[in-house]
């Protein structure tokens, strides 16, 4: 029937009331239209003006709407301080942390030091019981410097401060020198190193901390991971244009449920405990942070039982500053 | 044997503990130690000493240890000195910058290196 009216060639004062609706109601949904689209880039801060004329259920309606994006641009102001105050915090904890563990390292060298001369002296008068306890001394010192180094290699990644300072260097003598390092755990457990080296030497731009921390994290870990008379082969390649450094083991493989998260901060496979060592679950989150800022890539091929292989690889280029 | 078998080895370090084990161990190895506890001593004792191998720390009581670096690569004769920058300050943006820059330098932190270490290190550099 309204259809009809409408339709009708000649208005009667009744289309001519309809039509008017209309258009005030168009008019109405235009500004809808208009404030659900800023919203909808995340404008939240404008509002619908409310005409003096409007029925009372359109007030209504703007009112709510106003309140409504109001709510929203508080909120969102607040929600915005407390990821910055969050990130303040996390910030200035970092710096702490970082300062506290520089405090630490001068008196643990002055026991370091101490302890490794008075090991390399004539302790024929001491008891073998002491004589132990000098090494011990010495093993906790080395513990307590390397758990030093992670916290900060961690707070430097986490400030955002870890760059990336390439020279041409040799990684054959890098790695060489990274496996003297491990070599009294090797021996120890007895476990047979292989060095697969395509070459006496390759030389690519590294940043040489940086890469020794991956290597010793890598070869620390296969040492660790491997039952005693085990054996871990590292190898090092240059193919088609890339460069790769791979560490396998005979050790206890991961898991399938733990690989996803081996590189988790914190995160430590399920059969972590078999090797009877301690770690902190930082290595690997440590190794893969270097990597992605080195524009380097990290992946691994491992069976529950048989071993690991991390392939480490790099551009024909090298570390660069990503 | 050449005349310069007398290895001259030049510590800059304030730690006194620290540069006397250091002293300790590189003289029972058989080397001349000179030990420098400020940036303005270290000047001194390099031109009047004429050192081999400068083991040289960053954070000092007058200088920064890396504008000592910068300022011996500067000074003639302080050129081709072989400096092992030994710090318990981690590698960041201006310590391996200035380590690159003024070869013949190395970087080493203390706390994380054995002290057989230090001397393998020193005797490397001298072969």
């Amino acid at each position: 029937m309204t259809a009809a009216i409408i339709g009708m060639n000649t208005p009667s004062s009744g289309d001519k009331e309809l039509g008017a609706y209309r258009a005030r109601i168009s008019e109405h949904l235009s500004k809808l239209n208009e404030i659900f689209a800023r919203a909808a880039v995340g404008d939240f801060e404008s509002s619908i003006e409310i005409p003096e004329d409007a029925d009372d259920e359109i007030v209504s309606l703007y009112t709510g709407i106003n309140i409504m994006l109001d709510v929203i641009t508080r909120q969102l102001k607040d929600l915005h301080a407390n990821v910055t105050r969050g990130e303040e915090l996390n910030q200035a904890k970092s710096e702490f942390v970082a300062l506290v563990s520089h405090q630490l390292r001068t008196p643990l060298t002055v026991i370091r030091w101490r302890a490794e001369k008075l090991q390399m002296s004539d302790l024929s008068g001491l008891s073998p019981h002491d004589r132990s306890g000098v090494d011990d001394i010495v093993d906790a010192a080395d513990e307590m410097a390397s758990l030093i180094s992670i916290i900060l290699d961690i707070s430097r990644i986490e400030i955002g401060e870890l760059h990336v300072h390439a020279q041409d260097l040799d990684i054959v003598a890098l790695a060489d020198e990274t496996l003297r390092d491990i070599d009294l755990s090797a021996r120890e457990k007895r476990i047979t190193i292989t060095r697969a080296y395509q070459s006496p030497r390759l030389v690519m731009a590294a940043d040489r901390t940086l890469l020794k921390a991956i290597l010793n994290n890598l070869f620390s870990n296969a040492i660790k991971y491997t039952p005693e008379r085990g054996s871990v082969c590292i190898s090092i390649k240059k193919n088609n244009h890339k460069i790769e450094i791979s560490v396998a083991d005979s050790g206890y493989g991961i898991p399938e449920k733990d690989q996803p998260h081996i590189f988790d901060k914190l995160y430590r496979a399920s059969n972590a405990d078999k090797s009877g060592s301690k770690g902190s679950g930082l290595g690997l989150y440590i190794v893969k942070s270097i990597l992605d800022k080195s524009g380097g890539a990290i992946r691994f091929e491992t069976t529950e039982g048989k071993g690991t292989t991390f392939f480490i690889e790099f551009a024909e280029s090298g570390m660069m500053d990503v | 044997m050449m005349a310069d078998t007398k290895k001259i080895l030049l510590i800059v370090e304030d730690e006194v503990r620290l540069a006397g084990v250091l002293r300790e161990t590189f003289e029972s190895q058989g080397f001349d130690v000179e030990v420098a506890k400020t940036g303005a001593e270290a000047f001194k004792m390099i031109l009047t000493t004429q050192p081999r191998v400068i083991i040289l720390d960053i954070m000092l009581p007058d200088v920064d240890g890396m504008s000592i670096l910068h300022r011996i690569r500067t000074e003639k004769g302080g050129e081709n000195i072989p400096i092992i920058v030994l710090t318990n300050l981690s590698p960041d943006e201006r310590i391996m910058k200035g380590v690159v820059r003024d070869e013949p330098s190395y970087y080493l932190v203390k706390a994380d290196t054995p002290i057989d270490r230090i001397v393998e290190k020193v005797k490397e550099i001298l072969v």
